[in-house]
């Protein structure tokens, strides 16, 4: 059955932003002429301080938000619609009369091509086990589950549609050191059983060292300094404790404070 | 953190005999105060009758009682679900259009300002002094409230949730349909908890006109008015405490429902 899927799809698309600027009103654009790539099957983590436009670069990505100017590429394409982009909000966002596996169903039952032999639910279940969300909570309502919980189904959902690209909104932010952990990993998990492309916007130093390939720095609008994440995979907590991750996280943490190197 | 949330839902809305006693008491505290009243300042019964007097009037007069209960209640329900059903649909349109929305506003702010004791005659002259008059007064006092929340609830939706149907491509329909009606329902039964009462207002305020017909209706309105010419103080105000109850049962009805079959779309977190 997931072979089926793999072959569906091309693989894991890469991203092109050409000169891309979102500007609100009038002044300073939230976006300013912003052109990267964010590498098909990588994990790239988008840090800088808060009303420096990486949450909406993150919604432009998705379509959330039309350019002004400029344009977004994907190559291969992938459209959400398909469910080929999947969007994780920085609040768990489910909806409070549905259950946990029913809001996770919910972006199939929205008209992504069903895939032949499989329900809806069994995959949704499926999805949910695997973000290990216990059987008990599977039928509850998001009021019965802690912000833990929530987290875990609100990623289940975005991977319940097999995305090439993952845009992730902070999701963490709320959430305990164990749980963000715990998080982390999951979703790396998944990501190496069936790459896809990541875009993390976090404020999270560490998380961003963690999870990703490479650590774009943005301020006013503009990405300002790149970053190859040269620490070895998997990362484990013997990698969050090297020297080199520490060497690493001083490099980012100087560039946002807006020290050149 | 979970725990306490499911202890606190059930406080909230399971219902416990204890919870009564408080208002029991008060009530037995009012009844014995208003004996001592009648007694002491030697009250005619025409003027304050008795609670004794007031309850054997409604034991021998109970069988009218109850028919007018069953009457007024009827025309009061009937109303009511004409104006959910109108008023919702009403609420759709304004939602989904901004033209129906300046088009139908004015008059939604109209049938909230109308006193309904103005148009009660004008609806007895055109409908007659029937049922249907009872109902239709009941359904234009109790549609206000319906139209206004539930018009509020499909357009109050959060933003994220809004994004969320907007990413996988949702259709118009299926926002409607999967969003912005379960979001709707919630402020739906605010409006209901509002209407049911008015409901039983409009019925009552149209029995008073339709009564003066001498036509062959027997609501509770229509007996207050006639037992009010009579001088019978004792068996209106066994009247009055039925359209109490009355009204306190439709309230009933819609919190019960609320707290059981619709709880899921109760919560707005």
């Amino acid at each position: 059955m997931v072979g089926e899927v793999e072959t569906k799809r091309v693989g894991p698309s890469s991203l092109w932003c050409r000169d891309m600027s979102v500007q609100f009103g009038t002044g300073r654009p939230a976006v300013d002429a912003v052109s990267c790539e964010f590498r098909a099957g990588q994990v790239t983590s988008l840090v800088g301080p808060s009303g420096c436009g990486k949450t909406t670069l993150l919604r432009t990505l998705a379509r959330l938000q039309m350019p002004s100017s400029g344009s977004i590429e994907m190559i291969p394409p992938a459209s959400a619609e398909q469910g080929e982009v999947s969007f994780v909000f920085q609040q768990p966002t489910l909806l409070p009369w549905r259950s946990a596996i029913e809001n996770v169903m919910l972006p199939l039952q929205l008209g992504i091509d069903p895939v032949a032999g499989e329900s809806i639910q069994e995959r949704a279940r499926a999805e949910l086990l695997a973000m290990e969300l216990d059987k008990d909570s599977l039928k509850r309502l998001p009021t019965a589950l802690s912000g833990g919980m929530r987290m875990r189904v609100s990623l289940a959902r975005a991977l319940v549609t097999r995305p090439s690209v993952l845009l992730l909104d902070e999701p963490f932010a709320a959430l305990d050191d164990m749980l963000r952990t715990t998080l982390c990993d999951l979703l790396l998990k998944r990501w190496s059983q069936r790459p896809f492309t990541i875009v993390l916007v976090t404020h999270n130093i560490g998380e961003s060292a963690m999870l990703s390939h490479r650590v774009l720095v943005m301020r006013d609008g503009r990405i300002g300094q790149s970053f190859d994440n040269e620490l070895p995979w998997p990362r484990t907590e013997a990698v969050r404790t090297s020297p080199s991750f520490g060497e690493f996280y001083r490099r980012i943490s100087d560039a946002l404070r807006g020290r050149s190197e | 953190m979970k725990d306490r949330r499911i202890k606190l839902n059930r406080r909230e809305t399971d219902f416990r005999f204890s919870m009564l006693l408080p208002s029991l008491i008060f009530t037995g505290a009012v009844i014995g105060v208003w004996q001592i009243i009648v007694v002491v300042f030697e009250l005619p019964p025409i003027l304050l009758p008795s609670p004794r007097q007031v309850l054997q009037a409604g034991i021998s007069e109970s069988g009218t009682i109850a028919q007018g209960v069953w009457v007024t209640g009827m025309a009061a329900l009937c109303g009511f679900f004409a104006s959910v059903v109108l008023g919702t649909l009403v609420a759709a349109l304004m939602s989904q259009s901004t033209l129906f929305r300046l088009a139908l506003y004015p008059y939604v702010i109209l049938l909230q300002t109308v006193p309904i004791v103005a148009i009660a005659p004008l609806l007895v002259i055109w409908s007659g002094y029937e049922f249907r008059t009872v109902v239709l007064v009941t359904l234009i006092i109790s549609l206000f409230p319906i139209i206004n929340s539930v018009t509020e609830g499909l357009m109050a939706i959060p933003q994220d949730r809004v994004d969320l149907f907007r990413l996988y491509g949702a259709t118009r329909f299926q926002t409607l349909w999967r969003l912005r009606v379960p979001t709707a329902v919630r402020y739906l039964m605010l409006g209901c908890k509002t209407s049911c009462g008015l409901a039983v207002i409009g019925a009552i305020v149209a029995e008073f006109f339709v009564g003066n017909g001498g036509a062959n209706y027997a609501g509770l309105g229509t007996l207050m008015t006639g037992w009010q010419t009579l001088g019978r103080t004792a068996p209106l105000m066994a009247a009055v405490f039925a359209s109490a109850l009355l009204g306190i049962s439709m309230f009933a009805m819609v919190q019960v429902l609320s707290t059981t079959v619709l709880r899921r779309w109760m919560s707005n977190e």
